[in-house]
Parts: C-alpha cells; structure tokens; sequence
C-alpha cells in the first residue's frame, strides 16, 4: 500500500521535507495584516482580522476553524481570486497585490485546487490538464510531455486516461486530475480549498495519502483549508486553527509525526491526541449550544 | 494500489456504449415504425373523404394527384428556380440572423451598460408585428430577394441572441474562480470557457431561428414578391390549383424538416460532450 517506494521516478523526485527543511528557510508565502471587511446591507462585516502567517519552502500547512470562519476567504486572497481590505501576501518575495490588483506573473506562481475538480467537460483529460500550459502558450510537445509527467505524478496511466472525458471519471480521480492541472505550470505552491470534502471516507483516506505522495514527490509546498481534524493532523507540518467571527488566527499547532505517515498512523494514540487537542481549540470558537453563531 | 490498479474495467472507454436493453432499443426505433403508420392513417382518412365526398375536390385534391403534382414539380426546372430562390432568402437571412444574434448577445452578455442601453430597441424589434414592416422592405428593396432576406434576419437573430446571453450568464462561478486562478486574460476565458460552454445554448437558437428564417422568407414572398415558395402559394390559391398548393406546402415542410435535422446532428459532432449531443433525441421548438 505504501506508494512511496513503488511509484516510478519522476523528474519532480526532490528530497524529502526532513532533509528540506535544513536545506530551506525560504519563505514561499507571507501573509502579513491582512483584514478582510465585508460592506452589506446590515453593515460592515469583519471576515477576517489581523492574519499573519508564513509558510516556509516544502512545509505543509492546514487551515482549521468553525464554518464561516472565512478560512475559504484567507486562501482564496493567498491565491490572488480575492482582495484584501488591508494587509501584504507577498510569494516568493514578490508582492501579489499590486496598485492595478493581483499580478499575473505572480498568480501563476501559485496552483489553486478547488472542492469541485472545476474539470471543463468538452476537453480531455489530456487537455484539461495541459489548459494553464495553453494559457502560458507553451509549445504542443513540451504541454504533452508534462502533462504525461503530471499523469504519472498523481497515480493515473497516461494510455489510460488521457483520452478520457471528466464525466467517464469517479469523484476521486476528476480531484487528481484537478490537481495534475494546477502543478503542471510547476507552480511556487499549492492551495488546496477542501479538495476531498465532496469524497466518501475511505476514498477521501486514499486520496490523502496520495497527497503526501505527490506532495513528497513535488517539493511543493501546500497550503490546504480542510474542516476534518484527522485530515489537517495526518497531512501536515503545522495546523493553523482560526476562531470564528472574526475569523482571527488562535494558534498555530506543530504536528511532530514522523513522515511519511501511513495509513496504521490514522490509530496511533501521538495523532488521536493532536487530534482531541484541536477538536478542543475548536469546540471554543463555537457557543454552547454548539451553534457557530 | 487502490483505484490505479485496473481502472479501464471500472471506468467504461469513449468506445463502450451503455447496454442496450429491450426496452430501449423499443423506444429508439419507435418513430421508424410510428411515423410511416400514422402518415399511411392520415392519407387513408384522407382518400376516404376525397372519394366519398365527390364534391371536395375543389377545396381538397386527392393524396394521388397531389403526390403526380410533386413528381411533376420536381421535374419542372421553374419550380426548382422557385425552391432556390426561397432556399438563399432562408440561407442568407440565417446566417446573418446568427452572426448578428451571436455577436450582439455576446456583448449584451459581457457588458451591462450595453444590455441596459440596447435592451428597449431589441424587445422592440421583437413585440412589432415583423409582417407589418413587410410592405415596407418591399418599397424600399423591391420585390427581389433582399427584402425577404432582411424579414428572415429580423425572425432568426433573436433566439440566437436570447440563447447566447443565457449560455454565457450560465456559466459556473467555479469556472471563473479556475480562470482567474490561472491569470486567463479576457479574451483566453472567452475562447476557453464561454464560448465552449454556450456552444449548446448556441446550437438551440440555430434550431429555432432557421425554422424562423423560413417563415420570414416565405411571408416576405407571399405579401411582395414574385419568385420563391411563398409566391407559389398565393398564384397556386388565386389559380385554384390546389394540388399545386398542397405540393407546395409539402415542400416547405421538407425543406423546415432538413434544416432542422442538419443543425440537431450538428449536435453530435460540435458537443458530443454535452447531454443533448449524446443522443438524437430532441424536443422540438
């Protein structure tokens, strides 16, 4: 079942995070101030107040909190899809947010996936993932071979798969797919919006241990809003949990599990306890009557 | 290995079509049977009160001499020149319709300003009585084809550019949220998500404004003309040859059917992705 040592080599083979980490220290993302203020009919709503945070090269970082928590909303300004009311997200060392709005060159330093694959029906698989290369107006024969690369990277046969349409595909691999298009443009990172959160348990299980897989595998590193605490422990270096109305970061907890981390780990009483530790952190940011409200 | 192991066994090929039940191939090839057995139900009723109403053939031609009259029509090289006539008004008309309906309901749909500033003028070219501006564009353009022309345009860019500013509002936020993920320009989302998507909505509004397109073309022809299909039908009445009439209306009623046919089999080629471009299987409008 472990997928590390027989799946085949790709060129994205980069050393594991242990090792990254010494190496690394570089910031790929900082997001410094940043508020979030909604203007309705009622009046102004504050989503999101005051967030700093930072992810370093390679690391694997989980957003955690309540419905509502406008954790969606953080990642999809980390993105570039949203823009801050005040605050910096700098990537890579280089501002996202410039006076004209998101750059674009810096956008495309960062792969976004999606809870819905967002796949276009009317294109293969083969083309659906190789639409950013399209954008970018790579050349046909280096879009083939990365998508096959990519293919190859999330576990689906390229002979297989390429000439497929979505709809012939089960929820699990439309998401693998889905994530094959937003590395193929070898993005800085990737963000994650529940990707599995439409998925049955055990295919969401298999889907997340091919995510440390790819993630291993890539080097990228990633940043995943999820509202499963096993999920969020399992995946990650750090779990950043953030308090409802206004969405505030509360804590950022250290994950110390070895990697990688197997399925038999989903019992171990070190992850069950980090687990109970964050549904505790959680339980605070909801009333007593277990209302977010 | 999970789901990678055999997946082409699970997940069925382009190639492999569904399973044909019994009940499914009955319901496919109904038509084929229906439809031959129903006309011959018809033309029975028909010949019936023909014969036994010896009177009626001044006001209805027996199905025998309408169907000589057909043959004789398609032999007859006048009659040909009628249907080319009646064919390039309806062709001509269509086509402009849609590039006009496309283009128009693709900046209604991108801008607001427009919508809100064009939307009085374009319910207007709809509610008018179009037949009313029919002596008109025969006073203006003459009795040739341009006025019919200008009629079957009127008729057929409207469901275009309904269908195409729907098509286009339909579009999933979620596609526009993978665009701007993926820093698309304007011009790349139009190309790769807008245009795609309203292809069905497209393909919908041709179906309805090239059966509109006819009708304006053959109106045109019978309030200000003298060639094409519609003229036939008014020298066909004021010369009381009804079969001529009836062999007329035949035609136009094969001529409205294949266009039809080649724009919903146009389905299966432009969006075999989509439901409606998987099976013949259609409403009519």
């Amino acid at each position: 079942m472990d997928k590390l040592e027989n799946s085949p080599p790709t060129t994205f083979d980069k050393p594991l995070p242990a090792q990254r980490g010494a190496k690394g220290g570089q910031q790929d993302i900082v997001v410094s101030g940043i508020n979030k203020i909604y203007t309705t009919d009622q009046g102004r709503v504050t989503a999101l107040e005051d967030i700093n945070l930072t992810a370093e090269h390679g690391s694997f970082i989980s957003l955690l909190g309540p419905s509502g928590c406008g954790k969606t909303t953080l990642l999809r300004i980390m993105g570039g899809l949203l823009h801050p009311t005040t605050g910096e997200i700098m990537v890579g060392g280089r501002p996202l947010y410039g006076p004209n709005g998101p750059s674009k060159e810096i956008i495309r330093e960062v792969g976004f996936v999606f809870q819905d694959p967002n796949l276009l029906p009317w294109r293969n698989i083969q083309r659906n993932i190789a639409l950013p290369l399209e954008l970018q107006k790579v050349d046909k024969t280096e879009r083939i071979g990365r998508v096959r690369e990519m293919l190859r990277l999330v576990g689906l046969d390229a002979t297989t798969f390429e000439r497929l349409y979505p709809r012939q595909l089960s929820g699990g691999m439309r998401q693998r797919v889905a994530i094959a298009r937003a590395l193929v443009f070898n993005p800085l990172m990737l963000l994650m919006d529940e990707p599995f959160g439409a998925l049955d348990a055990m295919t969401r299980e298999n889907m997340n241990l091919e995510l440390q897989n790819i993630w291993q595998k890539s080097g990228k590193t990633i940043v995943l809003v999820t509202h499963s605490l096993q999920e969020a422990v399992f995946l990650s270096d750090r779990v950043a949990v953030l308090s409802s109305r206004p969405g505030r970061l509360k804590e950022i907890v250290d994950i110390d599990l070895p990697r990688p981390r197997t399925r038999a780990m989903l019992e171990d009483p070190k992850l069950t306890e980090y687990v109970g530790y964050l549904r505790h952190k959680l339980e605070e940011g909801y009333d007593n009557d277990g209302t977010n409200r | 290995m999970e789901q990678t192991a055999n997946p082409a066994a699970t997940y069925p090929g382009p190639s492999s079509a569904r399973r044909m039940t019994v009940g499914r191939f009955f319901i496919k090839y109904l038509p084929f049977f229906t439809t031959p057995a129903l006309l011959a139900i018809v033309i029975g009723i028909w010949q019936w009160y023909v014969a036994s109403n010896p009177n009626s053939q001044y006001i209805l031609p027996p199905p025998a001499k309408v169907w000589d009259r057909l043959f004789e029509f398609m032999r007859d090289p006048t009659s040909i020149e009628h249907v080319g006539v009646t064919l390039y008004e309806t062709l001509v008309g269509f086509f402009l319709g849609s590039v006009i309906g496309i283009s128009l309901g693709f900046i209604i749909a991108k801008s607001q300003i427009l919508e809100r500033t064009l939307n009085p003028f374009i319910i207007a070219s709809q509610v008018i009585p179009k037949v009313a501006l029919v002596p008109l564009f025969t006073f203006w353009f003459g009795f040739n084809p341009t006025s019919k022309i200008i009629i079957a345009t009127l008729l057929a860019f409207f469901p275009l550019l309904s269908n195409v500013v729907l098509g286009i509002k339909s579009v999933e936020e979620g596609k526009h949220d993978l665009m701007n993920s993926l820093a698309a320009s304007r011009w790349q989302r139009f190309l790769n998500v807008e245009l795609p998507f309203s292809m069905p909505y497209i393909l919908t509004g041709m179906e309805v404004g090239v059966v509109l397109a006819l009708i304006g073309a053959v109106v045109g022809e019978y309030l200000g003309g003298n060639k094409g299909l519609g003229f036939l039908t008014v020298y066909a009445t004021n010369a009381f040859q009804l079969d001529l009439l009836f062999t007329v209306i035949i035609v136009l009623t094969v001529i409205g059917f294949v266009l039809y046919a080649i724009l919903a089999g146009a389905r299966r080629f432009l969006i075999p992705w989509h439901e409606t471009g998987k099976s013949a299987r259609r409403e009519v409008a």
